[in-house]
């Protein structure tokens, strides 16, 4: 039994498993996740204290704090990153915001990576984090994925066997392999298609990709042609989820039997609007969605600094799914909210995929 | 956007003709032996730029940013696309793939 470094991953993964029908997370890929989060915590953490960021924040109200930032989202998810992971304390206030932060733990020793995925994402984390005092500071995201090269970063960390592993085991959950082969599911994701050849692995149904530009689609053309998973199968297109049912209408496609959001709502400004759309085309919505959580703080700062909103709360996520009238089967709520749900109203009882649309 | 019909295009090298399936970005077309051709479509699906890319470790073509190794995808066998842009392998299916994504990642770049 590996002994991972932070039980909030151990929980992650041991819950993921359950909701997957006990597949197992192989224990180089347990070994790898704990080097990873050491890793990236001790870059995050040696760059903020290089930076002085700590010295600036001592004894200020974490209101007052948020005041030396230009982007105060990043500040906020940093103290609360910070906090979780017990470097700093906010004391004697009334409420949070009238609190003083002090520094409570320094920096640890760094950690030997010892695993290919660590070495390999060392590099990555140097980039990642180099970037973060421009965007806290003067609120520029310089790696955001609106520029395609940038784009090679997030291809890079969904490409990570950790993510890679932890994402199959969230796509299995939603049990998309119960659409049957005639059927079509429509997949949302971080764009890039990062999600893709894990969908495409689970289902023999049509997948529909839907992706925010042409470069997008190119990438996740290219990816899956290299991979030998680009068939006929797989149809991408561009456009935004936000208008899915005006771009499937559109485009003639349909009946939609599922759609899938894999990690695509906190890079959408619009995510109620991504779920009323998705209730619009299918009955089905399945959704895969990391929530703000002690085990998913370096995908929350990561993204982020590549262009996507702060993970979510479980509670913010429950509230967009209710606003688009959407209701169902929650499989997790936290560190992933996954869920299998449908439209508000729609018949109850067990639901077989992809039975309900097709023609008789 | 995508090119919907192939358009024909001349190896900038040695003259030969083309059909090729273009989509925007960078697109790497296998030619004869000793070198390919890079084509450049823009978001209105313009052909911008096309260049012959000798495979060569010294003569013109393509070469891999070095400070960018660590963001190359796991499926892409590096070295494989180093021997292919250095000449001693020729290039398949999968190294077309390969290299284009690469160039529209800014990880491979022409040599000029």
């Amino acid at each position: 039994m590996i002994e991972l470094a932070r039980p909030a991953l151990a929980k992650l993964m041991s819950k993921l498993s359950g909701s997957a029908g006990g597949a197992r997370v192989p224990a180089h890929v347990q070994r790898a996740a704990s080097e990873v989060l050491e890793v990236f915590e001790y870059k995050l953490v040696s760059r903020l204290i290089e930076d002085g960021f700590f010295k600036d924040i001592e004894g200020l109200s974490p209101s007052e704090a948020a005041q030396k930032f230009v982007d105060r989202n990043l500040f906020f998810t940093l103290l609360e990153t910070l906090k979780t992971l017990g470097y700093v304390d906010v004391r004697r206030g009334f409420g949070f915001m009238d609190g003083r932060i002090r520094q409570v733990h320094d920096l640890p020793p760094a950690p030997m990576a010892t695993t290919p995925e660590a070495i390999e994402l060392e590099t990555l984390f140097d980039e990642l984090t180099a970037s973060l005092s421009e965007a806290l500071r003067e609120g520029k995201r310089k790696l955001h994925v609106a520029s395609p090269e940038n784009k090679a970063l997030l291809a890079k960390l969904y490409d990570s066997q950790v993510f890679k592993t932890l994402l199959t085991l969230e796509v299995k959950s939603l049990g998309i392999s119960e659409v049957p082969p005639h059927g079509v599911v429509v997949s949302v994701g971080p764009g890039i298609g990062a999600e893709l050849p894990i969908v495409l692995l689970e289902t023999d149904a049509k997948v529909v990709s839907v992706l925010p530009s042409e470069e997008d689609s190119r990438i996740a053309e290219l990816t899956l042609s290299g991979l030998g998973l680009m068939s006929d199968q797989v149809s991408l297109v561009v456009g935004q989820p936000e208008r899915l049912n005006q771009l499937l209408t559109s485009l003639k496609i349909g009946p939609v039997d599922a759609v899938v959001a894999v990690h695509a709502l906190h890079w959408s400004s619009a995510p109620e609007a991504v779920l009323r759309n998705a209730a619009k085309v299918s009955r089905r919505v399945l959704i895969s969605q990391p929530v703000e959580h002690e085990a998913t703080w370096p995908l929350s700062i990561m993204s982020y600094l590549m262009g996507s909103n702060p993970l979510p709360k479980a509670d913010e996520v429950e509230f967009w799914i209710n606003s688009a009238g959407l209701e169902g089967r929650s499989l997790m709520k936290d560190p992933v909210y996954l869920t299998q749900l449908s439209s508000r109203g729609a018949s109850r009882g067990p639901m077989r995929l992809g039975a309900e649309l097709r023609p008789p | 956007m995508g090119v919907p019909n192939p358009r024909e295009i001349a190896c900038p090298l040695c003259g030969v003709r083309h059909r090729p399936p273009l989509k925007q970005g960078w697109n790497f077309i296998p030619c004869k032996e000793d070198h390919g051709i890079v084509v450049y479509v823009d978001e209105a699906g313009d052909i911008r730029e096309i260049h012959g890319a000798a495979f060569s470790p010294t003569a013109g073509g393509l070469e891999i940013v070095e400070s960018k190794l660590h963001l190359v995808p796991r499926w892409i066998d590096i070295d494989r696309v180093r021997a292919v842009i250095e000449g001693s392998v020729r290039p398949s299916e999968a190294d077309r793939a390969a290299i284009s994504l690469l160039m529209n990642m800014g990880i491979l770049r022409r040599r000029v």
